[in-house]
């Protein structure tokens, strides 16, 4: 019984990519959210009445949680590759021998990912010149720390 | 811990390389790790531990290739180190012709492309045909 909760959660990961993001091709969505807070409310209520001990009831509960936010985080990193990495589309054009139509303003998209720094609140213009938000200085030093921390090539 | 073994060994032990080049290695040491610990110790729960290992390198990869793919953070770094007036200043600073050189590079490291008498090709392996049919599924 308490495999269902992995089941039903890979199943709705399944259901939200072909009911939801194929038809808008939407990333993230509030119902995603609603889900995983149902889903593990459910879960950890079942599991606390489960006759087993409570340190393995502990056990159960923290590894839906981690399972859960883990799963969750990679299945919206393929939404987002699925949706935009510029390198699928150029091995797409090579597996399929259309390498020579490939448009690199197709591939890389800087005007759609500029509004999207301005839409997302990472940049703003003052004084005719572009500037950090707060929240942008936030991700860039993240982004930064990351890249020498773990040693990450930077190809985009 | 199996994880972060993992996280050790490709991150700070191997050669500085693009991650999805060596997202298989990653895939094949955790996963090994994982069934060594398996038969070695008396897991509890062993189906849902696996799962949640699944889900680990799943996130990870997914975290690392975006960081070193993402052109907004890559964008967002250009920002800040120039004083840029017009969106076209952008696109003179990203220089999208390099970059994509650099991808195509990254793919031939990556042997899923090959380069032979200054044309590059898709290599046709039994990997990375389904790995595209994966993608093509995936993206239509």
């Amino acid at each position: 019984m308490i495999y269902i909760f992995y089941i039903l959660f890979i199943g709705f990961f399944i259901l939200d990519f072909f009911l939801l993001h194929k038809r808008n091709n939407d990333i993230f969505n509030y119902f995603q959210i609603m889900f995983l807070l149902v889903g593990l409310s459910i879960n950890s209520y079942f599991i606390s009445h489960l006759s087993i001990q409570s340190s393995d009831k502990v056990e159960l509960i923290l590894l839906s949680i981690f399972f859960s936010l883990s799963s969750y985080f990679a299945y919206l990193n393929i939404l987002a590759f699925i949706s935009r990495s510029g390198s699928f589309l150029i091995l797409i054009a090579y597996f399929q021998k259309k390498e020579k139509l490939i448009n690199v303003d197709e591939i890389f998209k800087i005007k759609m990912r500029i509004n999207e720094l301005k839409k997302k609140n990472f940049i703003y213009k003052k004084d005719q010149k572009y500037i950090l938000t707060n929240k942008g200085k936030i991700f860039l030093k993240l982004y930064l720390l990351f890249i020498h921390l773990f040693r990450i090539e930077v190809v985009g | 811990m199996i994880f972060f073994v993992s996280i050790f060994v490709t991150q700070f032990m191997c050669e500085k390389k693009i991650f999805y080049t060596r997202f298989f290695n990653f895939l094949i040491l955790n996963l090994f790790l994982f069934f060594s610990v398996y038969l070695i110790f008396d897991l509890n729960y062993k189906f849902i531990n696996f799962l949640f290992c699944l889900s680990l390198i799943f996130s990870w990869s997914g975290l690392i290739i975006h960081l070193s793919n993402s052109i907004v953070l890559s964008l967002l770094n250009l920002v800040n180190k120039n004083d840029i007036i017009h969106d076209e200043n952008i696109f003179d600073l990203y220089n999208q012709d390099d970059k994509y050189k650099k991808r195509v590079l990254a793919l031939i490291n990556g042997e899923y492309l090959f380069e032979r008498n200054n044309q590059i090709n898709f290599n046709t392996n039994f990997k990375n045909k389904m790995i595209l049919h994966l993608i093509l599924f995936l993206k239509k």
